[in-house]
């Protein structure tokens, strides 16, 4: 399955085809790069919009089973976003991604910070929905406060 | 000194490992997510009950994870296993970590990983059989 034959160096990998990954899916398409998403739900594409002059692919399979990591299409990826409703597995896919396909750019989603120092162990990057809200929250808040001053 | 283990699972297999450890003069802690299965666990009198998620440190602090010999990661999820034997691992430096997975494929993952012994149900079940 060729899927990027002709630029398959660049696009990114989506893990999880959830509100996160489906709005992320559209934004990196929107700017005309290439996206292959997965998710084990084939239902969960619904929520993209597919057009013929989209680019994205989506492909049905289980991120955590180590064939659908070992395609060619991880291997090749520029980015692999890792995006899926659960912090575990998200901890567990880009553990095997770094760990077994030696891949170092890797992103993953986690919602409970409590978790953060298995990221730090294993040099994977992180970003926390939660902790982004919090943190926007709280600027726009102290930016109020400033205003009413 | 007697010695400790820390068991993360469902009820039915938690029990029976349970009663196996006390048996071998362990201490034993349990960490069970559902609470009516907590209240089941609890009247044995020899194991100490801790209700909750055990792939969160502030769970495993609570268990005193720290204190034991010995964990077994026994939930039916292998990404929460993977990260539970790790917490114990690098966060509470236990000794030996064993952790039950469903995919036999992770097994060398799992190893890779720092966990001193995996036990996959369907590989040992095949090994049986061949």
């Amino acid at each position: 399955m060729k899927l990027f034959a002709n630029k398959e160096k660049d696009y990114t990998v989506i893990i999880g085809c959830g509100h996160l990954g489906s709005t992320l899916a559209t934004d990196i398409s929107d700017r005309g790069r290439s996206v292959l998403i997965i998710d084990r739900d084939e239902d969960a594409f619904r929520k993209l919009s597919l057009s013929p002059f989209s680019n994205i692919v989506p492909l049905t399979g289980d991120g955590t089973d180590m064939e659908v990591l070992n395609c060619e299409h991880i291997d090749k990826a520029l980015w692999i976003v890792i995006v899926t409703g659960n912090d575990n597995t998200n901890i567990m896919i880009a553990q095997m991604v770094k760990e077994i396909l030696k891949k170092d750019c890797v992103i993953a989603g986690v919602h409970d910070p409590q978790c953060e120092c298995l990221y730090h162990e294993f040099g994977i990057r992180m970003l926390s929905p939660t902790a982004l809200f919090a943190n926007e929250v709280c600027n726009r808040l102290m930016e109020s406060s400033k205003e009413a001053m | 000194m007697k010695k400790s283990a820390l068991l993360i699972g469902e009820l039915n297999m938690v029990r029976l490992l349970a009663d196996s450890l006390i048996k071998k003069q362990y201490k034993v802690t349990a960490i069970i997510s559902d609470y009516k299965e907590c209240l089941i666990m609890a009247e044995n009198d020899s194991v100490t009950v801790i209700n909750g998620d055990g792939t969160k440190p502030s769970i495993l602090e609570e268990a005193k994870a720290q204190n034991n010999n010995v964990i077994f990661a026994l939930l039916s999820n292998d990404a929460d296993n993977l990260v539970a034997g790790e917490l114990c691992k690098k966060k509470f430096h236990i000794k030996k970590v064993v952790a039950l997975v469903s995919d036999s494929k992770k097994m060398e993952f799992f190893y890779k990983m720092g966990f001193d012994s995996v036990v996959c149900v369907s590989s040992t079940i095949m090994c049986n059989i061949e």
